[in-house]
């Protein structure tokens, strides 16, 4: 079968492996503390992303 | 005293500093809820029998009275929820985020009679690309030229009449994966199945290496300039953050798109063209700030707790008025 996905996939990147901004993560670490890792995707940042607030799926 | 609920997910950075800011600065009780973790949390309870209190949980534990609740900042009501390992069945997984879903919005909506930042239905609208595009442009924003189509031809025809390359970038998102802008040539463009699938956005390019964040929270407008050569900002190493003054009249367009969307708070996207026209690209309206004060060092945790304060001021003269 065809393998197919929607234009929109050609751009998607996982957050897996992006280092944020330094300063973003000091302040990050500042506010979190210790809970900053299991809140965030690896590498991403937990205070700068829209995507896919409005998810409905579990 | 007043006694405002966040309603987000578990471990919401947005929510720990808001909360530590009105709690703190301002003397105001904060509950958080978190809308990810009710099938775990328990606490939920609404009932027509007279004498029986209406509760939702809290993040750390308690319960919350909603009619204690002056103020909802219904910030994420959705997100990743967990549902205990124990229910197996995939259709009945499906079910316990539904009912638990169904649950915190109705009892709000029944129950809750304080002021909302946003209404939640105004919030799932406003949503919308192709409404955000039709309000901007109305208000006499500038915006990019767009097409959202499922087909082909139209695709091509647009991306022809736009120099061969467009800007292509979902409707909507996913959460944990970032799907960017990208561009587009109509030498790409060959696969029509791939065009047909699912709607997209196609827009033409906004040249520039300026952007906007600014945040509407009330009256009060907020703007950031973010300075990067990516295409998209969001994943860029080198942005660059600095708090700007923008023009009356583009304050005063961005109030008026959050207005029309019934939103009491709105975080806009804009592009500056490289003649210095600000472009329209979209509005969150529940989006983040706090990145921007983690870059730049502009005091938004304590302006949104300002806006909180305000809007609870306001609260309370409609209720002795």
């Amino acid at each position: 079968m065809k393998k197919l996905a929607p234009m929109a996939a050609r751009f998607s990147r996982t957050h897996e492996g992006y280092q944020h901004p330094a300063k973003l993560d000091a302040w990050e670490q500042a506010v979190m503390g210790s809970e900053l890792e299991a809140m965030r995707w690896p590498g991403g940042s937990i205070s700068g992303s829209d995507d896919g607030w409005d998810d409905c799926d579990e | 005293m007043s006694t405002v609920a966040i309603v987000t997910l578990a471990g919401d950075l947005h929510a720990r500093v808001i909360r530590r800011q009105l709690q703190e600065v301002h003397g105001v009780d904060v509950a958080v809820v978190a809308s990810d973790t009710l099938s775990a949390a328990g606490g939920l309870t609404w009932s027509n029998v007279a004498g029986q209190e209406l509760t939702l949980p809290t993040e750390d534990g308690g319960t919350v009275s909603v009619a204690d609740l002056d103020l909802v900042w219904w910030r994420r009501c959705h997100g990743r929820p967990t549902v205990p390992d124990a229910v197996t069945d995939p259709q009945m997984r499906k079910l316990v985020v539904k009912d638990n879903r169904a649950g915190l919005r109705g009892l709000l909506m029944a129950g809750f009679s304080g002021t909302w930042i946003s209404d939640p239905y105004a919030t799932e609208r406003a949503q919308n690309k192709i409404l955000q595009l039709s309000v901007a442009r109305s208000v006499g924003l500038t915006v990019p030229r767009t097409l959202i189509s499922t087909d082909p031809t139209a695709v091509r025809d647009f991306a022809r009449a736009h120099g061969g390359t467009v800007i292509a970038k979902t409707l909507t998102g996913l959460l944990g994966t970032s799907l960017e802008a990208g561009r587009v040539s109509v030498d790409s463009l060959v696969d029509d199945d791939e065009i047909t699938v699912s709607a997209t956005v196609y827009q033409e390019e906004v040249p520039g290496t300026d952007h906007l964040r600014v945040m509407v929270f009330g009256d009060a407008v907020h703007t950031a300039r973010i300075r990067s050569g990516e295409l998209d900002w969001r994943l860029a190493n080198d942005m660059e953050v600095e708090p700007v003054v923008i023009h009356p009249r583009l304050g005063d367009r961005l109030r008026e798109v959050t207005r029309r969307l019934g939103l009491r708070m709105g975080v806009f996207d804009v592009k500056l063209r490289p003649d210095g026209e600000p472009v329209f690209l979209e509005v969150n309206p529940q989006g983040q700030f706090l990145f921007v004060e983690g870059m730049s060092d502009m005091p938004l945790g304590e302006a949104f707790a300002d806006f909180v304060v305000d809007e609870l001021a306001a609260v309370r003269g409609r209720a002795f008025a």
